[in-house]
C-alpha cells in the first residue's frame, strides 16, 4: 500500500465544512491533508439555494442560527466577495399569509442583529418588478447569494497556497487505528482502484450525510437523519432580489438569483439512509416547487426551468433525545475522545453553508487543543483568494471592463484576481468553449492545471461550463478536446467523459423534459449519438456526480 | 391564395415532396417558420442501421413503424429518385439501398449510412478502405474539430495516423473571434490566400501519409477548394463531418429551397401554420402566422413540421399535442413514461409523432382526413436516432406520399 | 384538447436552442467576424446583461438590424430586438450629431427639401462629400439620396387631395419619408392604381417619420414620440373604417412590429390594420373586390430583390404575386439576402465597406443577370443596388402604375364618382 506519509490532520471531506477545516488547519501552520471520495461540493453544499443567508428565515424560531447566519452573511460579504452577490432580500406577505406574522419576524430579526425594515408594497415591486404583485406587505433585509462552487475552489485553493496536501477522488474505506486511537486513514484510489494509507494524530470527519458512515467506519455512532430537498434552476435571472415568504419557514418559499440564473426551492422529505446518494427529483416536487415558486414570481409558471436537482441535509440527531428523533440545532462538533473514549477523531456537522467557516473554526480550535498548538484563527479577517479586487466603481475600470472579450470577463467574474493566472495569449485563448456562460479555452485550461478538475464534471464545477442554456451540448465535446490535451486524461477517457458528462445533465433535466428543455434534449441527442456517434466511442456512459 | 398542394415544413422532407410535387407540374407552396434541423446534416444520408435487407422482416414485427407503411419494393426506386434530385442541384450522393456503407463522425465512430456526399470519408460495411494512411489536419482555434479523436479512432481500426494541426495568419477578423469560428464562417473565409497558404502548411507538415483527413469546412467561399488542397498536396483530400449547423447542411438546405423556387415553387419563408378549417372530414384551409386572416387553400395538405425541434410536436407537463392540425398524437400521457436514463440509449420520446393510416393520413379523433398527410420526423414509431433512419424516412415518406397524390389527381 | 403553454418564456430569448443557424444568416458575421454574432450577441449575452449590464458587448454596433437571424430562427426568438433593445440601453455611438441627422429622416428631409436644387448639388460635390466624411462620419463613397423639389404632401394637397373624395372607398396612405421627400413618384403611382380600382386616398394629420432609423440608432424617446403621434393618427382612421397602407416595407414593418416589440407601444389594436401597398391591393384582387387590366404593350424584364423587413414580415407573396399578374413583365427572382444598407448603417463611414461587403453577391447577381431594372419595397435597399450597380430600382407599386391600363381599369371595375 502506498504511503501517502504523515500529517497534523487529516480532513474527511471537500464539501464547505471540509475546504473551510482544510484552510483554517493550513492558515494555522498545520500539515493538512484533504481527502474527497467525489470532487469538491458534490454533497449538500453544492445542492442549495445558494443563499447568502441574512438569518432572518431562522429570526423567528431560531435565534442561535439567526445571530451565527448575519454574522457569517457580514464576513463573507468581505472575505469572499467573487463568491458573493449582494442582492439584498424580500420577505413578503402575500394576501394569504397573516400579516401579523410581519411584526414578530420585525422584531426577531432586530433581536438577532439582522437589519430589517418593512417597505410598501409599491416599494417593493419597484425595488424587485417580477415580486408577485398582489403581496401586502414586504420587509427587506441583507440577504444575498453566495456561490458554493466558487467559495468551496477558493478554501481548497487558500489550504494549498499555504501547504495542504488535497485528494479528490479518493474515499477512506478503513481507519488506521491502535488501540482507542485513529492513527490515520486507508484511501482507495476512484479512478485505480489502488489502496493508500495516510498517518496523523486526528481526523477530522467533516463529511456532511456521509459523516454518519465515516464515523461508524471509526466505530462511534453519529445519528443522522437525512433530509432531501429538491430546487428548481430557471434559465435567467427572473428577479434580481432574493424573494422569500414572510411565514414559518415552509416549501419552496425563496427564490434567489444567481450568477445567470435563479433557483427555487426548497421541498423536504425525510429519506432513508439507503437513499443518500440517489437525489432523485419526482414529478410531485417539480409541480410543488413550479406551483409554490409562481406565488413568489408569477413570471416562473412561463419561465424556461433548465433542470432540477436535489441535495440531502446532514440534520443530526439530538445526543440528549434517546429516541434519536430530535434534531440537534446550529453546529454540532464533536470530540470523540470526550464522547465516546476514541481519541484522534473529531466530528464536525450540523450547520449550514453560511456557517461553514464557523464550523471550520470551531474544528480547528478543537484540532488545535488536541496537538497542543495555540495559533489563532484568521479566517475571519483574510479574504480568500479571488476575492482581493476593490469593487469596480469608477468610471474608468467600469469602461475598462467593457471593453475586454467575453472569455476575460466570465474569468474576472468567476475568480476574482486569480484570473490574472489566467493566460490569454491569443485569440485561441480567448475563444468560448461554452458560450452560454462565456467560458474561455484559457479559463478550462487554468482549471485543469490549477484548480484540481480531472473531468467535465468538475470543470462545470470550476468555471460553470454547461451550465447554461443548452446544458453542455455546444462545450462538452469541446472541453474534452482541451481536456485530452492535458496529461490527465488520454483521448478514449476524454470521449467516454463526454457520454457521462451528457448523461450527468440529462439526469437533471429529466425531470422537467418538456417545451423548450424537450427540444433541446433531443437536439443535444441528435448531434451527440445522431451526428457523432459517441455511444460506440464512449467505452462508460454512467453519468458522474 | 390557391394552390394544388401546400406544404407545412421547410426541411428534407418538405423540401423533397415539394420538389418532386413541382416537377410533376403542380402548384405548391411551402411554408417555412426558420431553419430546418437539415443545417445539422452529417453529409450522409441514413436509411436503416442494418441495412435494407432487414427492413422486411423488421416491419412485418413493427405494423406501426413508418417503413412499415411503405412498401419496400419501392426503395430501389425512391433511392434513385432521391440522387436524381440532388444531382440536378450539383450534389452527387453515393451509395445504393441494397447495402449500407459506413461514414466517419466527427468524434471518430463509424456509422452506418445509405447515401454520402462525395468528398466525404467513407468505408466499406466491413470497415474497409482502399488507403492505410491518412493526415487528420485541424485547425487552430477552431473548436468543434478535434483531429485526435478522429485519429485515436481510426489506430484502433489499424490505419497510420498522423495528427496536425494548422494555424492560419490569413483568416483576418475571424481568428479574433471569441465565438464565431464556426463551420459555415470558416468555410466561407476559406478562399483565395488562406486556401493557398492552408494548402502550403498542410503539405508542408503532413508525412507520407496517402489521404489528407480535413474538417468539413469547404465549399460554400471557394467551390472548389477541396480540389485545389489536392493540387498543392499532391494527395487525396477528404473530409469528416462537423457539429452544429454544418456546411454539408446549409448547401443542401439552399440548394433544395432554390431548385424548388426554380420548378416554380412558391414559399412563405419565416411563416408558420397556426389552424386550419376543417370541414367533413377534410382540410379546406389552412392560416398562417404572417397571412393573419387571409386562408391558404389548397387540394392536398402536407404536414412536414418535424418533432419536437421543429415544433410539429410540442410537449408541455400535461402531454404531447401536435400544433397545426391537433391530430391524433401518440405518446402515453404520463411523464414517467417518456424517458430513459441514458440520453444516448433509445429514447422513447422519439417515437412519439402523429397516429396515421397505411398512406399517411392523420387521424383526427381515430379518423384519417383523407387530403392531409404526414412525413417525416413527424411520424410516430421510430427512433431515427437509433434506428438510424432519419432521412430514409423523410425521404421515403415524402416520395410515397407525393406518389398517392399524384394518382389521385 | 387542452393546450397550456407553461414554462415558453414571455422573454423568447430563453426559446434558443443554441442552434447556431442563426449565425449562418447573419450578413455582418461574414463581412465583419468582429461582430460577435447574432446568437452571442442576442440570447447568449441578454443572460449575462441580465447580471450586469457591463457584460455588455461592444460588438453590438455592428447589429444590421435586418432580422435575418430572426427569419433563420427556428424557435422563434426574436434575436434582432433583443439586440437593439440592448444596444439601446448600453450602447454609445461615438457618433452623435451624424447618427442624429442620419435619423431624423423627417426633420432633415424636410430642411432639404425647401432647398432641393442646392442641397442635391452639394450633397453630389467632392468636397462637401469630403467635409460630410470627416466632420459626420458618413462615407463619402456614398451617393446621398436625392431630394425633391417639391414634397408628396404639397404635391397631393394642391394635385389630388380634393379628387379623393370622389370615390366611395377610402384608404388612409402613410407615405413615410422616402415618398415624401426623396420620391414623391411612388406616393402618385398609388394614388393613381387606388383611385383606378375605385378607392379615394387619404393623409394622415401630420405624420411623423414611423422611426425605422431612430430605432437602429437608438434615440427611442424620439423614436416613441413620433410612434404615439403616429399611432393616435392610424386609430383615427381605423376608427372611420380605413386600412391604413404603406409603400415602403420598413415603415410596414415598423408600424405594426417594431412599436410593440422595441418601443414596448401597444398597437394591437390597429396592427392587422396597417398592411404594405402591395398586400391591400393583392387581397382586394384575391377576395374579387377588384380587377387589374395592364396596358398591352408594356413590356419590362425586372428581378425582384426581397428587403430583410420583407423577408421578416412575409410579404414577398404579395409583391410578387401582384407582379405576376402583369403579362408584359418578365419577373425574376433574386436569393433573398441582406444588400448591406440596412437603412442608415450603411451610410455610417465607419460601416461603408462591411456595408458594400455584404451586398457583393447581390449586386454581382444582379450585374450578371443583365436586369435593366429591380424591384423591390424598400427604399434604402434602392440606393444602395443603385449606387452600387448598373441597374435602376423601382418599388413594384411603381411598375404596376406604369403598367396599369387606368381606363380599362376603371371600366372593369366599374367605377362611379361621388358628385360633389
Amino acid at each position: 500500500m502506498n504511503n501517502l506519509g504523515n500529517y497534523d490532520v487529516i480532513i474527511i471531506g471537500g464539501g464547505a465544512t471540509g475546504a473551510g477545516t482544510a484552510r483554517d488547519c493550513a492558515l494555522r501552520g498545520l500539515k493538512v491533508l484533504l481527502v474527497e471520495r467525489k470532487d469538491f461540493a458534490t454533497g449538500a453544499t453544492g445542492r442549495n439555494h445558494g443563499l447568502l443567508h441574512s438569518g432572518a428565515r431562522y429570526a423567528v424560531t431560531d435565534q442561535e442560527s439567526a445571530t451565527e447566519c448575519i454574522s457569517e452573511n457580514k464576513i463573507l460579504r468581505s472575505i469572499a466577495r467573487h463568491c458573493v452577490e449582494e442582492t439584498d432580500g424580500l420577505f413578503i406577505t402575500l394576501p394569504e399569509d397573516d400579516l401579523d406574522y410581519q411584526k414578530k419576524f420585525i422584531d426577531s430579526c432586530l433581536k438577532a442583529g439582522i437589519s430589517a425594515e418593512a417597505i410598501s408594497p409599491e416599494e417593493a415591486r419597484r425595488m424587485e418588478p417580477s415580486v408577485n404583485p398582489s403581496l401586502i406587505g414586504a420587509v427587506k433585509v441583507p440577504d444575498g447569494a453566495i456561490d458554493p462552487f466558487r467559495l468551496v475552489s477558493a478554501n481548497i485553493l487558500d489550504a494549498r497556497l499555504h501547504g495542504a496536501k488535497v485528494l479528490t477522488y479518493h474515499e477512506v474505506v478503513d481507519f488506521v487505528r491502535s488501540g482507542n486511537r485513529i492513527e490515520g486513514v486507508v484511501l482507495r484510489n476512484a479512478s485505480t482502484g489502488k489502496q493508500s494509507v495516510a498517518y496523523a494524530p486526528v481526523t477530522v470527519n467533516a463529511a456532511g450525510i456521509w459523516g454518519h458512515l465515516i464515523a461508524r467506519k471509526a466505530g462511534v455512532e453519529v445519528g443522522m437523519l437525512p433530509a432531501k430537498g429538491s430546487l428548481l434552476v430557471f434559465g435567467h435571472r427572473v428577479n434580481n432580489v432574493v424573494i422569500n415568504r414572510c411565514r414559518k419557514p415552509a416549501n419552496a418559499d425563496i427564490l434567489v438569483p444567481g450568477d445567470t440564473i435563479c433557483l427555487i426551492g426548497t421541498t423536504s422529505d425525510k429519506i432513508p439512509f439507503e437513499d443518500i446518494d440517489k437525489n432523485e427529483v419526482t414529478a410531485e416536487d417539480v409541480d410543488l416547487l413550479l406551483r409554490e415558486g409562481a406565488m413568489l414570481a408569477p413570471a416562473l409558471a412561463h419561465t424556461r426551468i433548465l433542470r432540477a436537482y436535489a441535495g440531502v441535509r446532514p440534520l443530526v440527531a439530538d445526543d440528549s433525545d434517546p429516541t434519536g428523533r430530535s434534531v440537534s440545532r446550529g453546529i454540532v462538533c464533536l470530540d470523540h475522545a470526550v464522547r465516546d473514549g476514541l481519541e484522534g477523531f473529531v466530528t464536525i456537522t450540523g450547520g449550514k453553508l453560511m456557517t461553514y467557516r464557523l464550523m471550520a473554526e470551531w474544528a480547528t480550535d478543537m484540532v488545535c487543543r488536541k496537538l497542543g498548538r495555540t495559533a489563532l484563527c484568521t479566517t475571519a479577517t483574510t479574504p480568500l483568494p479571488g476575492s482581493k479586487l476593490e469593487k469596480r466603481e469608477s468610471a474608468g475600470e467600469r469602461k475598462h471592463f467593457i471593453s475586454m472579450r467575453m472569455g476575460e470577463k466570465g474569468a474576472v467574474g468567476r475568480h476574482g484576481e486569480r484570473s490574472q493566472q489566467i493566460e490569454f495569449n491569443n485569440a485561441s485563448d480567448a475563444a468560448l468553449v461554452c458560450e452560454c456562460e462565456q467560458v474561455s479555452v484559457a479559463e478550462i485550461k487554468y482549471a485543469i492545471e490549477s484548480l484540481d478538475a480531472t473531468n467535465l464534471v468538475d470543470l462545470r464545477r470550476r468555471t460553470r461550463m454547461g451550465m447554461g442554456t443548452c446544458q453542455g451540448h455546444i462545450c462538452a465535446v469541446r472541453t474534452a478536446g482541451i481536456l485530452a490535451k492535458s496529461d490527465k486524461v488520454n483521448h478514449q477517457e476524454a470521449l467516454s467523459d463526454v457520454a457521462s458528462y451528457v448523461n450527468e445533465r440529462w439526469r437533471g433535466i429529466r425531470p422537467i423534459a418538456w417545451g423548450d428543455s424537450l427540444v433541446e434534449a433531443q437536439f443535444t441527442r441528435w448531434l451527440y449519438e445522431g451526428v457523432c456517434g459517441l455511444s460506440e466511442v464512449a467505452t462508460n456512459k454512467e453519468e458522474k456526480i | 391564395m390557391r394552390f394544388d398542394s401546400i406544404i407545412i415544413g421547410g426541411g428534407l422532407s418538405g423540401l423533397i415532396s415539394g420538389i418532386a410535387l413541382a416537377r410533376g407540374g403542380s402548384k405548391v407552396a411551402l411554408i417555412s417558420a426558420g431553419g430546418s434541423a437539415l443545417h445539422f446534416f452529417s453529409g450522409s444520408l441514413e436509411l436503416w442501421h442494418e441495412g435494407a435487407m432487414a427492413m422486411v422482416p423488421f416491419c412485418e414485427k413493427h405494423p406501426s413503424h413508418p417503413y412499415a407503411k411503405i412498401d419496400t419494393a419501392r426503395v430501389e426506386r425512391y433511392t434513385t429518385i432521391v440522387k436524381d434530385i440532388f444531382a440536378r442541384v450539383g450534389i452527387t450522393l453515393q451509395g445504393s439501398s441494397e447495402q449500407n456503407h459506413l461514414r466517419l463522425t466527427p468524434l471518430g465512430a463509424l456509422k452506418p449510412a445509405w447515401l454520402t456526399m462525395e468528398g466525404y470519408a467513407t468505408f466499406s460495411l466491413g470497415g474497409e478502405c482502399d488507403y492505410h494512411s491518412v493526415a487528420v489536419v485541424g485547425i487552430e482555434g477552431y473548436l468543434d474539430f478535434y483531429p485526435e479523436f478522429i485519429a485515436e479512432s481510426l489506430s484502433n481500426r489499424g490505419l497510420e495516423c498522423g495528427v496536425y494541426n494548422v494555424r492560419l495568419t490569413t483568416l483576418g477578423g475571424l481568428r479574433e473571434s471569441s465565438t464565431e469560428m464556426r463551420a459555415v464562417q470558416l468555410s466561407r473565409a476559406l478562399s483565395g490566400k488562406t486556401i493557398e497558404e492552408l494548402a502550403r502548411q498542410i503539405a508542408e507538415k503532413i508525412e507520407d501519409e496517402e489521404v489528407v483527413l480535413l474538417p468539413a469546412i469547404f465549399g460554400l467561399g471557394d467551390k472548389d477548394a477541396t480540389k485545389r488542397i489536392e493540387a498543392v498536396v499532391g494527395r487525396r483530400v477528404l473530409v469528416a463531418p462537423t457539429v452544429s449547423a454544418s456546411v454539408a447542411g446549409v448547401r443542401v438546405q439552399k440548394a433544395l429551397m432554390d431548385e424548388f423556387q426554380r420548378l416554380g415553387g412558391t414559399v412563405l419563408n419565416n411563416d408558420s401554420a397556426t389552424g386550419c378549417r376543417i370541414e367533413e372530414g377534410k382540410v379546406v384551409a389552412i392560416r398562417t402566422a404572417n397571412l393573419e386572416d387571409e386562408e391558404l387553400v389548397a387540394e392536398n395538405y402536407i404536414l412536414a413540421t418535424g418533432s419536437f425541434f421543429g415544433r410539429g410536436l410540442v410537449a408541455t407537463a400535461e402531454g404531447v399535442y401536435e400544433p397545426v392540425v391537433g391530430v391524433d398524437v401518440v405518446a402515453p400521457a404520463s411523464r414517467e413514461e417518456w424517458y430513459s436514463k441514458d440520453l444516448l440509449d433509445a429514447q422513447p420520446f422519439e417515437r412519439f409523432g402523429v397516429a396515421t393510416d397505411n398512406k399517411f393520413h392523420p387521424l383526427l379523433d381515430g379518423k384519417p382526413i383523407e387530403n392531409l398527410y404526414a412525413i417525416g420526423a413527424l411520424l410516430a414509431g421510430a427512433d431515427a436516432v437509433k434506428e438510424g433512419c432519419g432521412g430514409g424516412i423523410a425521404v421515403m415518406s415524402a416520395l410515397r406520399v407525393v406518389e398517392e397524390i399524384e394518382k389521385r389527381g | 384538447m387542452k393546450i397550456e403553454h407553461k414554462n415558453i418564456s414571455e422573454n423568447n430569448f430563453e426559446q434558443c436552442t443554441k442552434c447556431t443557424i442563426c449565425t449562418v444568416y447573419c450578413p455582418m458575421l461574414e463581412a465583419n467576424p468582429l461582430y460577435p454574432g447574432p446568437k452571442q450577441a442576442g440570447p447568449d449575452g441578454e443572460r449575462y446583461r441580465l447580471k450586469n449590464a457591463a457584460y455588455y458587448d461592444m460588438g453590438l454596433k455592428y447589429c444590421l438590424n435586418c432580422k435575418r437571424c430572426e427569419v433563420a430562427c427556428p424557435s422563434g426568438v426574436r434575436i434582432g430586438d433583443i439586440i437593439t433593445l440592448a444596444r439601446a440601453k448600453s450602447g454609445k455611438s461615438s457618433h452623435k450629431l451624424r447618427d442624429a441627422i442620419l435619423a431624423n429622416t423627417d426633420f432633415v428631409g424636410g430642411v432639404a427639401t425647401t432647398m432641393a436644387p442646392v442641397v442635391n448639388a452639394t450633397l453630389g460635390l467632392k468636397p462637401v462629400k469630403r467635409v460630410m466624411d470627416a466632420v459626420l462620419a458618413v462615407d463619402h463613397h456614398r451617393t446621398m439620396p436625392k431630394y425633391s423639389s417639391e414634397k408628396f404632401t404639397t404635391w397631393f394637397r394642391k394635385n389630388a387631395a380634393e379628387s379623393q373624395k370622389q370615390y366611395a372607398k377610402q384608404v388612409t396612405y402613410f407615405h413615410g419619408c422616402y415618398a415624401n421627400y426623396n420620391y414623391p413618384q411612388l406616393g402618385k403611382d398609388l394614388v393613381k392604381i387606388l383611385n383606378a380600382v375605385g378607392y379615394g386616398v387619404n393623409l394622415m394629420e401630420g405624420e411623423r417619420c414611423c422611426g425605422v432609423a431612430k430605432i437602429s440608432s437608438g434615440l427611442m424617446e424620439q423614436a416613441s414620440r413620433d410612434a404615439k403621434r403616429n399611432l393616435s393618427e392610424i386609430r383615427k382612421a381605423v376608427a372611420k373604417g380605413e386600412e391604413v397602407v404603406a409603400t415602403s416595407s420598413s415603415c410596414t414593418f415598423t408600424l405594426r412590429d417594431e412599436y410593440e416589440h422595441i418601443l414596448g407601444l401597444d398597437n394591437h389594436d390597429v396592427r392587422s390594420s396597417i398592411s404594405l401597398a402591395t398586400r391591400f391591393l393583392y387581397r382586394l384582387v384575391e377576395r374579387g373586390e377588384v380587377r387589374l387590366a395592364f396596358r398591352k404593350d408594356f413590356r419590362m424584364r425586372a428581378a425582384y430583390h426581397s428587403a430583410c423587413h420583407m423577408e421578416r414580415g412575409g410579404w414577398t407573396i404579395y409583391s410578387t404575386s401582384l407582379l405576376r399578374m402583369i403579362e408584359g413583365l418578365d419577373l425574376v427572382m433574386l436569393p433573398s439576402q441582406c444588400c448591406g444598407i440596412a437603412g442608415t448603417f450603411g451610410f455610417k463611414k465607419e460601416n461603408y465597406r462591411y456595408s458594400q461587403a455584404i451586398g457583393k453577391s447581390l449586386f454581382e447577381k444582379i450585374e450578371e443577370l443583365g436586369v435593366e431594372i429591380v424591384s423591390t419595397d424598400c427604399e434604402t435597399c434602392k440606393w444602395q443596388i443603385e449606387m452600387s450597380t448598373s441597374a435602376k430600382v423601382l418599388n413594384p407599386i411603381s411598375i404596376i402604375a406604369e403598367a396599369l391600363d387606368v381606363e380599362e381599369t376603371r371600366k372593369l371595375n366599374n367605377i362611379q364618382l361621388i358628385n360633389q
